[in-house]
């Protein structure tokens, strides 16, 4: 008995560490790792959907209108993103908000381009494949490295995943930046096929970002020769439906004009658009922009007689009621609760009325577009009269763009320095709440005139604040205290 | 039945004890007759010639066993030469050869020397414990008829610190702390449980099946559980049947629930709107009430229902019963012994909304296969069904807070519709009567634990066991959440669609299982000339497997029915994933003692854990610890008022391998992102990594004295302990522009100092026995090194407790404006009324940079205890714990007024104005919705509350009826008792309850689920 027992025992203890060589290897069981993964083509189609899903990042998706309270469009009373003390003037290395969120999204999108590019390399695949990821690859990496210049000036630029220990290094100026950049879309274009954006970024994309960092730079010149090239390529056109073209009922029909945008698709991948907008109506539209709407007949209101101040919403621009919610809400004579709005304005694009009201539960998937046809029109005609001048061509495109919401073309005969005007309020107008009108007044040059006659909402007018060093904004104070060789932007 | 005639038992313990053993009786004789025996009869009394009943009278070669009556009489059958053993707890055994005389009175010596107390993997004399263990059985614990486990520790033990979370049934939230926090990483400072030998949850017990908790504090009792042992471990045994007989017991339990405190709020529907108009006026904000809104009100006729004051903290947290039954049968026979229960309570809470059900049932076995090899199980199972609004927590409270008097739960017209505010123009969170009764958030959980063991003792000296054990988990998870139409009352129109958060149903469905494998050798062996040597091997093996599986739809066009099939399929979600680890350890002690009196231990366990990367994945936890018994040494034979006198010291390491599953692991995480048609699946890298990673480390030292004279009359334990906590897990320092998250490594650390001292007194006078006990804790933690200090309220700086308070200084208040403009400069545009700061660094400007570290945020010293009392058949007992030195922030719903709305405290009555220049109380402000600069601009202490207390715990008066009336009615023993919980409480602490928790990230809030007063009558009834 006594020997049976303990034999049975040995047993026991021999099976269990028989059995234990790899007791203690556990993987985890819904992430692969890295070690197995880049062996096939479907798992470089898989790490293209990775860095595709960076474009989700907040503040280069939903949050992206925040960017207009930044300006004389908007104004945000919860002061998400920190965008009211941004606007305000205080930009700090510690202020946080879009500005550390813009960097480290960046970064984060960056770095998983650069794991895409670096095994991609040596992966065997069809080339044809190979060759068009790795242009959607440096298009989406060339995105990010732009929003970088363009809100921080000189960065630091890694062609290729670093190590911690190389990730340290001196920031790169901002013309080294442009540089690595259009060398990124060059071979874009060169990759991308020429066909209707579908969700993968195509040539036309790439050449639209193309001629925008031009545009940026004041290369006039490229800038209308590559959207001349768009125009022509015969793969985009303008929408029927200015609304539409913001709301998920309008983009389930692919309209060609989207050129570039970060999609999301219910139910289980969505964002909270309809609750910020449309419920917590945390971007306020400003007086200044609701009067920049002309009346139908094409003149401003203090010029047009057709502007009624007591009846202001009427007869104007249509794109002002479908940017801006100028009335309470009502669904069938209910009214449906929103928060409240410092400047009497929510937003309206966007939102999708037909929902309401607005919960917890709306799931919103629809797509944040950051590049689209109006837009390049819009650049044509910008690029064409510094370039050249108020030529046809750039009557055609401004005018194609109004006529599309039933605006009456621009007047013949416009002066070079008039047609500009015009081009600028047309971007303001078009391009409300996307996103552009912080970086267009930068470039213009004007963004310190424009915010300084702005009525700020318990401030008054001078409320808000932009000063000559916040043409970059900081390195976040983090950064700096982890990477001895930043040099912190000047005036900061 | 008599007087319980014991003296000077250890530590108060044994004057419960003797009450459960009242219960005993001879068994009749018929059953124990054997042929060729005569009956050997006598009486068993104490020192001082009382007699003892219950004391356990066994002949060793019959192995035939009785108990002593109620006077202590005895009648067993012995032949000549047979050895009788007298034995009873908390006193020295006996043994009696049999001789010729057939009557044999035996008077037993008090003994607490005896006193066995659980610790890992083993047993061992209290006495001869060299590490710091500190233990409680069961009687001292079901005393206090509540239902959770952890609970019942509170203010019991020394250096064990508790804090009852929430008074939420079924979601208490304990929080227990061993010597203080052990770290501040994710990897947690709770301490490891032991269940019967394997690791479990202290939320499936039911408290009546506990025989006994120890627990191991120092690194001498802990470390044989090596790399999970840093923040201590609590041993929890479950009961065994008794010897001979069957007892069959019942307990009911019928409790009063309430809510231990309130805010006292002004329920004044005109005082209300007009404190909040005239806060707006001095804050130069329009009114919000007008004055007909005001007049409707302050005409309408009393009682009008259109017009209430309406007092929704009343309404909404009520008296609730509570039920509690448990039913067991403990039995047994020479060779198999077994224990049943089943367990039935049923809490409604005391919130609206809430409620908790739990069954649970325990079968433990035990059963001698030869006279060397035992068999036994101990088999465990835990339901519990428990319902919560699906807005929990400070969620669901702060609703009830944020409503208004002007409004009840329905509209004034009869017509059932749900209120939403008053007006459609003022903006109220949601009415919490819609919330609790629409919908819910409901789980269904179980656990089930068996295990299983063999016992074989290969020579006398030489014990094998074999342990193996499942511990399985489920839980499922129902959350419905539908549109509820609100209306606002004044008007009658449609308001609100109750705002959910979640429509439709979602569930989720949970399981987890541990199998758990170990075996020990144990040797133990008297030595002649007093070595006594004890050595224990063993090995364990661990392997956790969890999943869940979540669906959810959205679309239900019948919101009576909740199941997923009844909803619409478009829009419907999936998730799920699971996760694993293991851990793989051999352990051993070894123990000596010469003559009880010079002890040394040593203790080491070497694990091997899953979560760490295989070349650095098995680590070693050694201890040593040495005793000196003064006591037993030839020259204090003298001094016999001198029971036990012990010095002892400890030192070893310590692991806490609570570092996530998969830490070092290269992972790409999964994504997803619609490039295609539909929904893609991809991959990201999303961070780097540290294969060097390991647990974190503690080293504890511990010295403590035991002491006991008078034969019990005195005793104290007394420890002092040092522990250090090396390699926190932290984030390493890098660049954000890698673009990854920054590896987690090992690199803060953190000490934490403190003393220990238990006081025990006993005696009795005349026919009343009483015994005293306190116990007194002081724990000082210190953050020795950070990589990134962080400044917030709560800092984690060096040199700094963690989570120490950083903030401006208040300094009383304005009173007027000169005083303003003489002042510093403070945020805002303070009038006076408001709060003054303190200018710390004299630059004339009151901002962050004024900020002092502020204690509080750890208690200076903790305390409890014990005063017990018997008197005939009556006994009573008050136990008190207190918290001295704790400051909690609070903010918000119940402390800054109009916080959505949430009435202010009565105390504003008396806020500041020029008439009433208080430096206490401000003047009246509203917080409203964007907060008032001067007084919500800046984390300040004017929020920072004292929250020291010292609390009557539980008292507890009780009856056992006579043991002719028990006779009579054919029981063994009958008890009633009326217990009160969490009765009266010295605090400076208003409107909230002082016993809070600080550490979940709504703690600021006043508004969290309260603390129950409880009022319970019970019973117990053996047979």
């Amino acid at each position: 008995m006594k020997n049976n027992i303990i034999t049975f025992g040995l047993s026991i203890i021999l099976m269990c560490s028989s059995c234990s060589d790899n007791f203690l290897d556990k993987n985890p069981l819904d992430e692969v790792s890295s070690q197995t993964f880049w062996k096939s083509e479907s798992d470089a189609y898989i790490a293209l959907v990775g860095v595709y899903s960076r474009l989700q990042a907040s503040v280069y998706s939903v949050t992206r209108y925040n960017l207009d309270c930044l300006t004389d469009n908007g104004y945000n009373t919860q002061n998400s993103d920190q965008v009211m003390n941004i606007s305000r003037g205080d930009i700090l290395p510690s202020t946080g908000g879009v500005i550390n969120a813009m960097y480290n999204d960046a970064y984060k999108g960056i770095s998983s381009c650069n794991v895409f590019l670096q095994n991609i390399a040596d992966l065997d695949m069809n080339q044809t494949t190979k060759s068009r990821y790795i242009g959607e690859v440096k298009f989406i990496r060339a995105w990010f490295y732009f929003n970088l210049q363009q809100f921080y000036g000189d960065v630091v630029i890694y062609g290729t995943p670093p190590t911690v220990e190389e990730s340290k290094i001196k920031q790169s100026t901002s013309q080294q930046v442009l540089d690595f950049i259009h060398s990124d879309l060059d071979d874009a274009i060169a990759s991308l096929p020429n066909e209707a954006y579908m969700g993968n970024v195509v040539k036309n994309s790439a050449l639209a970002l193309k001629a925008k960092v031009h545009l940026h730079s004041g290369e006039w010149t490229q800038a209308a020769a590559l959207t001349g090239q768009v125009m022509a390529s015969g793969n985009t056109s303008l929408y029927n439906d200015y609304t539409g073209l913001f709301l998920t009922s309008g983009q389930e029909s692919n309209p060609d004009e989207i050129l570039f945008s970060t999609k999301f698709l219910a139910p289980d991948n969505t964002h909270w658009y309809q609750i910020y907008v449309g419920w917590w109506s945390q971007p306020n539209p400003r007086q200044e922009l609701v009067d920049a709407y002309q009346s139908v007949d094409g003149l401003s209101i203090d010029l047009s007689p057709l502007y009624d101040p007591a009846d202001p919403y009427a007869d104007r621009d249509p794109r002002l009621l479908q940017t801006i919610q100028v009335e309470p809400w009502f669904i069938d004579g209910q009214e449906i609760q929103q928060e409240p709005t410092e400047t009497g304005y929510r937003v309206q694009k966007g939102v999708d009325k037909t929902i309401g009201p607005i919960g917890y539960d709306v799931l919103s998937d629809m797509d944040i577009i950051h590049l689209r046809y109006a837009d390049v029109l819009l650049m044509y005609a910008e690029a064409q009269n510094e370039a050249v001048g108020p030529d046809q061509s750039v009557h055609d495109a401004v005018n194609e763009v109004r006529s599309r919401v039933g605006m009456p073309d621009l007047p013949s005969g416009l002066s070079k320095d008039d047609m500009r005007e015009s081009i600028r309020l047309e971007r303001q107008i078009e391009l409300a709440f996307e996103g552009h009108r912080y970086l267009d007044l930068k470039r213009w040059g004007t963004i310190q005139d424009v915010l300084s006659v702005v009525d700020e909402p318990g401030l008054g007018v001078g409320g808000l604040n932009f000063k000559s060093h916040h043409y970059n904004w900081p390195f976040p104070q983090s950064e700096i205290d982890r990477n001895p060789e930043l040099d912190q932007k000047t005036g900061y | 039945m008599k007087l319980n005639q014991l003296k000077k038992p250890f530590l108060g313990i044994l004057v419960l004890v003797s009450l459960f053993c009242f219960n005993a009786r001879a068994l009749s004789e018929s059953e124990m007759y054997v042929a060729l025996q005569s009956d050997i009869s006598g009486t068993v009394t104490d020192d001082s010639g009382v007699p003892l009943p219950g004391v356990t009278v066994l002949n060793l070669q019959t192995n035939v066993g009785v108990v002593t009556d109620f006077d202590g009489k005895y009648v067993i059958s012995a032949s000549k030469g047979n050895v009788l053993q007298f034995s009873y707890v908390g006193m020295q055994s006996q043994e009696i050869t049999v001789g010729d005389i057939s009557s044999i009175n035996v008077e037993l010596q008090v003994s607490q020397l005896d006193e066995i107390v659980v610790i890992g993997y083993g047993k061992q004399k209290k006495i001869n414990l060299t590490g710091s263990v500190a233990n409680i059985d069961d009687e001292e614990l079901t005393k206090r008829p509540i239902n959770n486990v952890a609970n019942m520790l509170q203010g019991k033990l020394t250096g064990v610190r508790i804090n009852q979370g929430s008074g939420q049934p079924g979601k208490e939230n304990t929080y227990i702390r061993i010597r203080g926090t052990g770290t501040f990483s994710g990897a947690g400072s709770n301490p490891l449980v032991i269940i019967d030998g394997i690791a479990g949850s202290l939320d499936n017990i039911d408290p009546e099946n506990v025989e006994s908790i120890s627990v191991l504090k120092d690194a001498a009792s802990a470390s044989i559980y090596g790399a999970r042992a840093a923040n201590g471990v609590i041993v929890v045994t479950t009961k065994t049947g008794i010897k001979d007989g069957v007892d069959i017991s019942y307990h009911g339990n019928v409790a009063y629930h309430s809510a231990a405190v309130l805010p006292d709020f002004v329920n004044n529907s005109v005082e209300y709107m007009e404190m909040w108009n005239t806060a707006h006026e001095r804050q130069g904000i329009a009114n919000l009430f007008s004055q007909s809104q005001i007049d409707s009100y302050r005409n309408a006729a009393p009682n009008d229902p259109q017009y209430p004051n309406f007092n929704w903290l009343d309404h909404s947290i009520r008296t609730v019963p509570v039920y509690r039954h448990n039913l067991s049968v403990s039995g047994g026979s020479e060779k198999t012994r077994f224990y049943a229960n089943l367990g039935y309570y049923d809490q409604e809470g005391v919130v609206i909304g809430h409620n908790f059900k739990r069954y649970t049932g325990q079968l433990n076995i035990d059963t001698k296969i030869t006279d060397k090899l035992t068999f036994g199980t101990n088999i465990s199972m835990a339901i519990g069904d428990r319902k919560e609004p699906w807005l929990t927590d400070s969620d669901f409270l702060l609703v009830v807070y944020g409503a208004q008097p002007m409004y009840s739960p329905y509209l004034a017209d009869g017509s059932g519709r749900y209120s939403h505010n008053a007006w459609p123009e003022f903006w109220v969170n949601r009415n919490p009567e819609f919330v609790a009764n629409e919908g819910g958030n409901f789980y269904e959980s179980k656990n089930i634990r068996v295990n299983a063991f063999l016992k074989y003792d290969i020579l006398p000296e030489l014990t094998w066991e074999l342990k193996g054990s499942i511990d399985y988990t489920d839980s499922f998870n129902k959350f419905v959440n539908y549109p509820i139409e609100a209306y606002s009352f004044a008007t009658g129109e449609y308001y609100s669609d109750g705002w959910p958060v979640f429509n439709g149903v979602r569930n989720r469905f949970e399981k987890s299982k541990l199998p758990t494998f170990y075996t020990t050798l144990n040797y133990s062996k008297e030595f002649s000339g007093g070595h006594n040597v004890s050595a224990l091997v063993g090995y364990n093996q661990e392997e956790f497997h969890w999943r869940y599986l979540e669906g959810s739809r959205r679309d239900f066009n019948f919101p009576q029915l909740t199941e997923i099939n009844a909803g619409n399929s478009e829009g419907q979600g999936l998730g799920g994933t699971a996760t694993e680890w293991a851990i793989q350890s051999y352990f051993g002690r070894l123990t000596y003692n010469f003559k009880e009196r010079y002890l040394i231990e040593a203790n080491a366990r070497y694990d091997g854990t899953s979560r760490i990367f295989e070349d650095n994945r098995w680590g070693f936890f050694p201890s040593v610890s040495a005793g000196w018994r003064v006591s037993n040494e030839a020259f204090m034979q003298d001094v016999d008022w001198v029971d036990n006198l012990k010095l002892r010291a400890s030192w070893g390491e310590l692991g806490n391998q609570n570092i996530g599953n998969y830490p070092y692991q290269d992972v790409l995480s999964t994504v997803a992102y619609p490039l295609g048609a539909g929904l893609d699946q991809g991959v990201v890298q999303n961070r780097l990594t540290d294969k060097t990673l390991e647990w974190e480390k503690t080293t504890s030292t511990d010295i403590g004295v035991d002491l006991s004279f008078g034969g019990g009359l005195f005793s104290m334990v007394f420890d002092w302990y040092k522990k250090e906590t090396e390699g926190i897990l932290s984030q390493a320092e890098i660049p954000a522009s890698v673009g990854l998250s920054a590896p987690t490594i090992n690199f803060a650390s953190m000490e934490n100092k403190g003393i220990e001292l238990l006081l025990g007194h006993k005696n009795k006078v005349g026919e009343l026995s009483y015994a005293v006990d306190f116990n007194f804790s002081k724990n000082k933690n210190e953050v020795t090194k950070v990589s990134a200090p962080s400044f917030g309220r709560n800092s984690t700086v060096e040199g700094q407790p963690i989570g120490e308070y950083y903030m401006i200084e208040w300094d009383g208040i304005f009173q007027s404006q000169s005083e303003i403009d003489a002042a510093p400069t403070h945020p805002g545009s303070p009038q006076p009324g408001d709060l003054r700061f303190r200018d710390a660094n004299g630059d004339g400007v009151i901002n962050a940079d004024d900020r002092v570290f502020v204690d509080g945020a750890q208690p200076d010293f903790t305390y409890g205890g014990n005063i017990s009392l018997q008197w005939r058949n009556w006994d009573m007992s008050v136990f008190f714990q207190g918290v001295e030195g704790q400051k909690y922030y609070l903010t918000w719903w119940g402390f800054w007024p109009f916080t959505q709305g949430t009435a202010p405290t009565t105390d504003w009555r008396n806020a500041w104005t020029p008439e009433n220049p208080s430096q206490t109380m401000p003047a009246l402000w509203t917080f409203s919705t964007y907060g008032y600069t001067p007084m919500s601009g800046t984390e300040n202490t004017y929020n920072l509350k004292d929250a020291s207390y010292m609390r009557i715990k539980n008292l507890q008066i009780g009856y056992n009826l006579p043991k002719e009336v028990c006779e009579k009615i054919k029981l063994k023993d009958a008890r009633v008792y009326f217990s009160a919980d969490n009765l009266f409480t010295f605090t400076k602490m208003k409107h909230v309850d002082p016993e809070r928790l600080g550490t979940e990230w709504w703690s600021t809030r006043g508004s969290v689920y309260p603390q129950t007063k409880i009022l319970s009558m019970g019973v117990k009834l053996k047979l």
